[in-house]
């Protein structure tokens, strides 16, 4: 379970990289990779979901606690994307015409679809930083100890414990 | 495995209804509003980049890998920043206890 997780969680946060930058794809491949991977992102999302439900609960408890940042910085990671889906699928030359939406932009999405993305990489970047130590002992664990043969010794923890 | 989709689909629709709200508010609040406000400017979106990203030559590939990376040196920035931070706030932390 634990390699599964690391592994979505490369393939979303390279894909997110990635499909940033439409110049390094295209149009077309930024707005179908973007697209998958938000379906991933709710993936990533439902590991966590036992953790949400009881952080959720007990939001006010203890407040000043790291996971309510932890906490806040994933809805704020999950409404950005929503806001990023929702404004390029606004502006969308590949993905909207090929499922059949012909929509009347209007004005305003495509600054509220760079905003997005340039806010939500920094809330990215944050929710990256704060799970710094769990990512680098999970690669540790599933990387390089299999590649130097060595028994591993690290015990891997939640970031987003309580 | 019937309760991950049941959750995989819950989610969705939370953000679908999330996506059509923000749709609906945007038709019929601030387009309007913003039309009403400033009826001069265009509707069309102005990107940054002037050229057409349709389909990306060698020259915009190597761009693209380069502004990827840059997107990569923002989070190792912040990574940088926050790692620095907790590290100074463990030595405050653990010098009140030894002054305590």
């Amino acid at each position: 379970m634990l390699r599964t997780r690391f592994w979505i969680d490369v393939f979303i946060f390279g894909g997110f990289l990635i499909a940033l930058e439409p110049h390094s794809t295209g149009t077309p491949l930024h707005e179908w990779l973007t697209l998958s991977a938000f379906s991933v992102l709710i993936v990533h999302f439902l590991f966590h979901w036992e953790w949400f439900l009881r952080t959720t609960t007990k939001f006010f408890q203890n407040l000043f606690h790291i996971s309510r940042l932890n906490y806040v910085l994933a809805i704020v990671v999950f409404v950005g994307f929503i806001t990023i889906i929702t404004s390029g699928l606004m502006i969308s030359e590949s993905v909207s015409p090929t499922i059949g939406l012909y929509l009347d932009a209007g004005r305003g999405w495509g600054k509220i679809h760079e905003l997005a993305a340039n806010l939500t990489l920094l809330a990215v970047a944050l929710h990256f930083a704060l799970h710094w130590d769990w990512i680098r002992n999970t690669f540790v664990k599933i990387i390089l100890d299999p590649l130097f043969g060595r028994k591993s010794q690290n015990v891997v923890q939640e970031a987003t414990h309580d | 495995m019937t309760r991950a989709v049941l959750r995989f689909f819950t989610v969705l629709l939370l953000a679908i209804a999330i996506g059509v709200g923000m749709y609906l508010a945007m038709h019929y609040i601030f387009q309007p509003l913003a039309n009403t406000v400033d009826p001069d400017t265009g509707t069309h979106f102005i990107s940054r980049n002037a050229e057409p990203i349709h389909v990306p030559g060698l020259k915009s590939m190597a761009r693209g890998v380069l502004s990827a990376g840059k997107n990569g040196v923002v989070v190792v920035f912040v990574t940088v920043v926050v790692e620095a931070g907790f590290f100074i706030l463990s030595k405050i932390n653990k010098r009140r206890k030894q002054a305590g």
